[in-house]
């Protein structure tokens, strides 16, 4: 039997925080965590405060322990390397008796220990946080309130423990204790299975067990104290929305608690939550839609114009809530050498540190032991890409080329962040594991993008194939079959791609006295539009570089196997991969340059001189800013992902978006699932119920919340009808099961307003669940370029040349707007392209005018979407054009209807320009007309609608 | 377990209409019969809705009209969807030693109802790398005497 000083039962803040304080002395000391992880229970799925003190009860441990733990926590995010922020909260109040509450929280935070608390009025708090809701009537301002990573704070105490000697044991339940005769106790050690059953031998034990701390009390002594299970539900915001607040904004709090908050997060994302609901299973994490519901409105309270469009993810956590109405700590009475720290609900995450400092003091004076001397209280782990800085990068990038490969481009997580992440002294044993400590698969797309990558690389590394690694719990996996061998064949993958192209394929008859970074035109993104776009600027005379981010050009095609490509641009139905192989080949004999597995960072426009955009890329080559006189920006689309579309329930494995699987499939020979649901009749869904159903799995059906489909006819008869897979409309998923991995999902028809229809729902047992809900055009670099959006196409506004509000930056394909056939984004591509080389050459005639940073629309005519048109691109056409194609989607499913294009003079007076029957329009599918620019002669404003087919006895003009 | 038919996607269905007799020689045996089967056109975005007329004759399926196409590739497919309904199977093969699959079509669309069996074909085919683009891959896919050829190159 193994012989420890020390046993910790449970690897939470609690666990992890005295592990870490433990390893300060002589004690042999082991951690037994039933999960895969550190922080598998609330730790990971809290607010992440570290509260000032003001709220808990004075002379309760809670005070105690919070106000000294809150002061502990700028040293120890010093010495560990954890994200923390001293931002400040604010506790606001709505009402008089509120207003009066508060003043009573600043009462008992001075009497706690606490500094700077100060109530504010309206006026102040407006000038402080002018988003804040103007109901609110004053605040107590907490200067010392902080924001953690919950999850770093376990982490990196773990690990800094590990490195000083402590050993961790994961999938390492603790079953039973019983106290033995001459002091110490026995462990009865179990994995998920109940098998493996290990006896160990501690001196003195640690009850760090969360929500189970009472029951594992209750097994070496009599029973004091009983937890009740308290779900927290939260929903996280983008980035984008992590400036809106300052400070932790709460609510004047409630007998149930701290009330919901709103505050921004040390990673820059904006949280929202928690509610807190009584539940009866101690490890449930679902989410609720009441519970989203519930803190989306209490959340509005403080800050009226949230939105749930910015959601990238939702979650709960399990709050351990005593009955005691106190923290359990210290060295248990009836079980000598037994220590608690029990009921450590909030503020147990800022306590903890402080906590964890006295029980091990209390632990080596019981033990009699010394100091370690050989302790190392600071954490050095390798600092990850996105913290550096440029000359730190390039040298680090210089040392390892991996440094300067991203692999989540959300997120800008590289290759080596994550091969030192698999290779710290505590083991990386599941994906989730490598998406906490990196980052990755956490940002805007939320893995659908990232994660067939990720996959590789674990398996490179660690010899770990994905249909034997874990999600998050032990009796999962990412997909349910994949190649034998995969983790050699990855390697022989990655060998080829360093081996056969360099990340630099110089194009022929580049002109003489350009530089490295020097060009006329730069092309952002390798997919159908950027190589249009490259191809299309070179035969310009453009000399152009092409930067793509991964090693084979093509985008999205290459995994899009099907047939359906090229019928109009090639007059012959292809499939993606050879229309991708059709266009690139178009480069041949071209001056395009073509940098691979090069992300880019930022871009600027408006510079001085000729070559007046920047363009910062990086890749295992170094970093390298180019300078361009026009960029074209073709940098696609992502997916809509689970944690945007926030499903009840809970996160189990098995849950794809739809492209991810069909990279899995098409990319990496893996089966997703053998059950399989699809949500979303797009294209990519429906393509993938027939791919799913060639591979010998069963689609039980697509499920579709509008109700009509949104994918094109012919995929419908095709994918579906061929093989009586049924398409349900106006349904959607409303509920995930399965806790490790997916058992079934539960389906309820929905009424026009998309809002479930009680009594319909009904439960689907599946293994796997594709998600196919919409594509968002990918333009985070041309938001920071200052190219001004669309809403309503998500993409940038431009002319009929393609050029953004950003002038000299152009936009096409996906980015721009969501296309269903890859041939009109070639054309795109073709005309933005062209019209970027002939930006680009005419500045290299007027060198040295610098150009203003936006684009004048002075003598651009706005196009306007009229009855029945959702959307149109260009938004501005000139007459000057000799062609264009006006681009749009109709609004709504018209039969024998007439698309109306026409002109609005500055004198008001409206004529046609053009009228063109349809027999069928539906939005799936896009619209597309060109015309001479000469029509829009004279006009103030472009009207394009659609006529139903019972107004067309009325004629033309208006 | 559908509860309720959704109109974008009803398989073709057997609308019977009133039987007609033949004008002309009248076939002993059995009498004609003729009816409808509704399609929606694949060819091309329009989607069509194809109606396609038909006659059960001495020599199997005659198709007595077409109506509901726009253009001449509608008609066509209506008659071929009618008649001998075809279709193009498209494939990830995996490939020796190799991580990504071949991607992989039919030469040519193949009878719809050989599809399931040249899909079991294509599930046991294992390729040695390197392959082209082009390359065939099986000679003559469940008998039809199409070919199944690589759509993209792994060295």
């Amino acid at each position: 039997m193994r012989e420890y000083d020390v046993a910790i039962v449970g690897a939470g803040v609690a666990g992890c925080c005295t592990a870490r304080e433990c390893a300060r002395f002589s004690m042999n000391v082991a951690v037994f965590e039933a999960g895969l992880d550190v922080a598998d229970g609330a730790t990971r799925a809290n607010s992440g405060i570290v509260h000032a003190g003001y709220d808990p009860k004075p002379g309760t441990r809670k005070a105690r322990y919070n106000v000294a733990g809150a002061k502990l926590y700028p040293r120890w995010a010093n010495e560990l390397g954890i994200p923390y922020i001293q931002n400040g909260s604010m506790v606001l109040a709505f009402t008089e008796d509120e207003f009066a509450a508060i003043q009573g929280l600043r009462e008992r935070g001075e009497e706690n220990g606490v500094e700077g608390l100060r109530v504010i009025d309206a006026a102040e708090l407006r000038e402080l946080e002018p988003n804040v809701s103007p109901e609110a009537l004053g605040a107590l301002l907490v200067p010392t309130g902080g924001i953690c990573d919950p999850y770093a704070v376990a982490f990196r105490s773990a690990e800094n423990a590990a490195r000083n000697g402590v050993e961790f044991h994961f999938d390492s339940r603790v079953a039973a204790i019983s106290a033995v005769e001459d002091g110490g106790y026995v462990l009865r050690v179990e994995n998920v299975d109940g098998l493996c059953a290990e006896a160990v031998h501690a001196r003195v034990v640690v009850n760090a067990a969360g929500v189970h701390a009472d029951e594992v009390h209750d097994m070496v002594a009599p029973h004091a104290f009983s937890i009740t299970p308290r779900r927290g539900e939260y929903s996280l915001m983008d980035t984008d929305m992590g400036g809106l607040f300052a400070h932790t904004m709460f609510q004047a709090p409630t007998k149930a608690g701290k009330g919901v908050l709103v505050s921004p997060t040390v990673h820059g994302n904006l949280l929202v939550g928690p509610n807190a609901v009584v539940q009866t299973d101690k490890d449930a994490t679902a989410t609720t839609a009441e519970g989203l519901d519930e803190i989306a409105s209490a959340a509005r309270k403080t800050y009226p114009a949230l939105n749930m469009r910015g959601r990238i993810t939702t979650f709960a956590g399990v709050r351990a809530t005593g009955d005691t109405g106190d923290f359990e700590i210290g060295e248990v009475p009836q079980a000598p050498g037994f220590f608690d720290i029990a009921c450590f609900e909030s503020p147990g995450l800022t306590s903890a540190p402080a906590v964890a400092e006295d029980i091990a003091r209390q632990i080596a004076a019981k033990l009699g032991v010394g100091e370690n001397a050989q302790f190392n209280p600071v954490l050095e782990l390798q600092p990850p890409f996105k913290t550096m800085g440029d000359s730190r990068r390039a040298k680090a990038i210089a040392e390892n080329p991996a440094m300067g490969h991203i692999l989540c481009r959300c997120c800008e997580v590289t290759e080596a962040d994550v091969v030192a992440v698999l290779r710290t002294t505590l083991p990386v044993l599941c994906l989730d594991t490598l998406k906490w400590r990196t980052g990755a698969m956490m940002g805007r797309c939320h893995g659908g993008f990232c994660t067939p990558e990720l996959a590789k690389v674990i398996a490179r590394e660690t010899g770990v194939s994905p249909d034997h690694l874990p999600k998050r719990f032990a009796d999962s996996s990412v997909v349910a079959a994949a190649p034998e061998h995969y983790a050699d064949l990855a390697a022989v993958e990655a060998a080829h791609a360093i081996g056969a192209c360099s990340c630099h394929t110089a194009g022929a008859l580049a002109p003489e006295g350009f530089g490295a970074t020097d060009y006329d035109v730069a092309v952002i993104g390798g997919g159908a539009a950027g190589i249009a776009a490259a191809a299309s600027a070179a035969r310009e005379g453009a000399r152009v570089v092409l930067v793509d981010r991964e090693s084979r050009q093509g985008g999205i095609l290459k995994q899009c196997i099907h047939n359906g490509f090229g019928l109009h641009r090639f007059g012959e139905e292809l499939t993606g991969p050879e229309y991708a192989s059709r266009e690139l080949a178009t480069l041949d004999g071209l001056a395009v340059d073509v940098v691979r597995d090069a992300s880019v960072l930022r871009i600027e426009n408006g510079l001085e001189g000729v070559r007046d955009i920047a363009v910062e890329t990086v890749s295992p080559a170094g970093e390298r800013t180019i300078r361009a006189g026009a960029a074209v920006l073709a940098t696609g689309s992502r997916e809509r992902g689970a944690g945007a579309l926030g499903t009840p329930g809970t996160r189990p494995a098995g849950v794809f978006s739809a492209g991810s699987a069909q990279n899995f499939m098409n990319l990496q020979g893996c089966a997703p699932g053998h059950e399989v649901v699809i949500l979303g009749s797009g294209d990519i869904g429906l393509i993938m119920a027939r791919r799913l159903t060639f591979a010998g799995a069963h689609v039980a059906g697509v499920f579709e919340i509008n109700p009509t489909a949104s994918g094109l006819r012919r995929n419908i008869v095709q994918c579906l009808d061929d093989f009586g897979i049924p398409l349900h409309t106006s349904t959607t998923v409303v509920g995930i099961e399965g806790k490790s991995h997916l058992e079934a999902v539960v389906v309820s028809k929905v009424d026009e307003r998309y809002a479930p229809i009680e009594g319909t729902e009904r439960r689907i047992p599946c293994d796997t669940l594709l998600l196919s809900v919409g594509l968002i055009p990918e333009n985070a670099l041309a938001t920071e370029a200052g190219v001004a959006l669309d809403p309503m196409t998500g993409g940038a506004i431009v002319d009929d040349r393609f050029e953004t509000s950003a002038l000299g930056l152009f936009a096409c394909g996906n980015a721009l707007h969501i296309h269903d056939l890859v041939d009109f984004v070639s054309d795109e591509g073709d005309h933005a392209g062209a019209a970027a080389a002939r930006r680009a050459l005419r500045r290299a005639v007027t060198p040295n005018a610098t150009p203003p940073a936006t684009t004048s629309r002075d003598g651009a005519v706005p196009t306007c979407a009229g009855d029945g048109v959702r959307y149109i691109v260009p938004q501005f056409v000139h007459s000057a054009t000799e062609r264009v194609t006006l681009r749009f989607r109709t609004s709504a499913s018209f039969e024998n209807a007439a698309i109306v294009i026409e002109k609005r003079q500055a004198t008001g007076e409206v004529e046609l320009v053009k009228r063109r029957r349809v027999l069928v329009a539906v939005p799936a599918e896009m619209q597309s007309v060109a015309l001479p620019g000469a029509a829009f002669e004279g006009a103030a404003e472009v009207l394009v609608r659609i006529e139903p087919a019972d107004a067309q006895g009325e004629g033309g003009a208006r | 377990m559908i509860e309720e038919k959704n109109v974008q996607n009803q398989p073709p269905r057997w609308r019977g209409v009133a039987e007609r007799r033949k004008e002309g020689p009248v076939q002993t045996g059995t009498p004609a019969r003729a009816y409808e089967e509704v399609y929606t056109c694949i060819c091309c975005p329009l989607g069509c809705r194809l109606t396609v007329m038909l006659q059960q004759g001495p020599a199997g399926l005659d198709v007595t009209g077409v109506v509901g196409y726009t253009c001449r590739r509608g008609k066509d497919y209506a008659r071929q969807e009618a008649t001998h309904p075809v279709r193009m199977v498209t494939a990830a093969v995996p490939v020796e030693g190799r991580l990504r699959p071949v991607s992989a079509k039919t030469a040519q669309p193949i009878a719809k109802d050989r599809m399931r069996a040249a899909l079991e074909e294509i599930r046991a085919l294992r390729v040695q790398p390197p392959v082209r683009e082009g390359d065939t891959l099986l000679e003559n896919v469940a008998g039809t005497g199409i070919a199944l050829v690589a759509t993209k190159t792994v060295e």
